[in-house]
């Protein structure tokens, strides 16, 4: 196990010291394909707002890849995880996703969101294979897929019920899987687990690397908890403002990781002080 | 029916009973026992019967034109910033004018008669329904159709699958609030304008001095109004059993 130092970049355009090429490849299966590639992104709020709520943002995401975005309400986290699913307009820069420009919302990118969103006429298995990808096949192999996915998440016995059935907590794990059945390139998660009680949130964040480490879905998550994006994840991106300056912390523990032992504790630390120090 | 609200109706039809014992004239207040009779009088003849059909006829058909105008026209506004600007004012503007006041006019129109009828009725249930209808469209959860959308599902297949099912719980009630309006504007009209129907009862049974048969009027169109209103919740449990 080796701790890595904070990694500190300036305001400069990327923060990774990895940086890839903006043409992202387009080959798949490739593990270190390099999947988003969000290049001098600024974003404004309606034509009379004061200042852009996101300036000059730039980072890359590869195939595989863990990150976790955190930062004070109001630095733009949220914005920017938006902007990648294509519901906020990009006033200037690019955003692309497998080398295509993203101009609105779209299946490549899944979405859990903080109040799940899941559709409560239809039932848990429905809800699963509501997805253009997750719906097509015959019968047997829709079913299939839904008890795969509602297996990862522990469910399979439920998928009869409707979400308003279900509690804070087992919704949400539905929402996994129904982000998951649709095998998107990138899954966006907005604080999915911000509306739990902490015990909930501990069992979702476990179920969540589960099925993490089986698909190695591309993640970005979006948090405000720092234990959460350290535990969870391999890079921990801290924004600023306007994602004016960001930092980067890379997480080099296996996984699974202890949430209380020193070496995790030391990653919150280093992110804390990142987040809440350098204003 | 439970307990509790039968207790009630039975203690209404005592007291009744008791107000017209006291003022023992039954041509201002006939009793229960009276009002029964005549009401089994006008089942026997098959008039009470002839009155009902005729009623929920109108109230039906009329209903139903007001819908076909109210889900295409307040699915549009829920919908469309440009629909809403166009007929939003314009509604607004007639809706405070009440059925009743339609009347006059209608017969004007369309004579005494079927069409006059229809007319109000669809009135009186189009305002109600149209308002709800588009506030039903208007306030779809946008999380639903963002998550619909990560789904990729797009376009005409989100509206079928995400927004009408989002906006259906509010439609089915905006339907039965149409429906108890269409009915009551039915009576309206019926008073003024027509020779049979519940609404017509009453208007001849005035003229005739029969108050009992008046009361069996009212008492009907009570009942009438009541099952109507439990046939529209039965409907509404079914389709959003999800709930």
């Amino acid at each position: 196990m080796t701790r890595t130092a904070p990694h500190r970049t300036g305001t400069g355009p990327a923060v990774s010291t990895t940086s890839v090429p903006d043409h992202a490849a387009t080959l798949g299966g490739e593990s270190s394909e390099t999947l988003i590639v969000v290049r001098d992104v600024s974003i404004w709020y309606g034509p009379g707002s004061a200042g852009p709520v996101l300036s000059g943002v730039s980072f890359a995401a590869k195939a595989g890849e863990f990150i976790c975005l955190v930062g004070p309400s109001g630095c733009g986290k949220s914005t920017l995880l938006k902007a990648i699913a294509g519901f906020t307009p990009i006033g200037r820069g690019s955003i692309r996703v497998r080398g295509a420009e993203v101009t609105g919302p779209g299946s490549d990118r899944g979405m859990v969101f903080q109040e799940f969103a899941l559709f409560p006429w239809l039932t848990v298995e429905q809800n699963v294979l509501f997805g253009d990808k997750a719906s097509i096949g015959s019968l047997p192999e829709r079913r299939e897929r839904a008890t795969h996915y509602l297996d990862l998440v522990g469910l399979t016995a439920y998928r009869e019920y409707h979400p308003s059935q279900l509690s804070g907590g087992m919704r949400q794990r539905v929402a996994l899987a129904r982000a998951w059945a649709n095998q998107p390139t990138v899954l966006l998660m907005d604080e999915p687990f911000g509306a739990l009680d902490a015990r909930t949130r501990q069992e979702l964040q476990e179920t969540l690397l589960r099925i993490f480490e089986k698909e190695r879905t591309l993640c970005f998550f979006v948090t405000h908890d720092t234990s959460e994006a350290v535990y969870l994840a391999d890079r921990v991106v801290v924004m600023h403002a306007r994602g004016a300056t960001r930092e980067e912390v890379v997480v080099g523990i296996p996984r699974p990781r202890d949430r209380h032992c020193e070496i995790v504790r030391a990653h919150v630390r280093d992110v804390d002080r990142l987040a809440w120090d350098a204003k | 029916m439970s307990a509790l609200p039968l207790a009630s109706v039975l203690l209404v039809i005592g007291l009744w009973q008791l107000a017209a014992s006291f003022m023992a004239n039954p041509q201002v207040l006939p009793g229960p026992v009276v009002t029964s009779l005549a009401a089994w009088r006008l089942m026997l003849d098959g008039s009470l019967f002839t009155d009902i059909a005729a009623s929920l006829t109108r109230v039906i058909e009329g209903w139903l034109i007001a819908l076909a105008i109210a889900i295409p026209l307040g699915g549009a506004m829920g919908r469309s910033e440009a629909t809403r600007r166009i007929f939003g004012t314009l509604i607004e503007l007639v809706r405070p004018i009440p059925p009743i006041a339609m009347v006059p006019i209608a017969i004007l129109w369309f004579g005494i008669g079927w069409a006059s009828q229809l007319f109000i009725v669809c009135y009186g249930a189009f305002f109600p329904m149209v308002i709800g209808i588009y506030d039903a469209f208007r306030n779809v959860d946008k999380l639903y159709e963002q998550a619909a959308q990560s789904l990729g599902v797009h376009r005409v297949a989100l509206f079928r699958r995400v927004v009408v099912m989002a906006a259906l719980p509010s439609v089915i009630s905006s339907m039965r609030i149409g429906l108890g309006l269409a009915f009551v504007s039915l009576v309206a009209a019926e008073l003024i304008a027509a020779s049979t129907g519940l609404g017509a009862l009453i208007a001849n049974a005035r003229v005739t001095f029969q108050t009992d048969h008046m009361l069996v009027g009212m008492i009907t169109i009570g009942l009438v109004g009541f099952l109507l209103g439990w046939i529209m919740r039965k409907i509404e449990a079914y389709f959003l059993r999800w709930r």
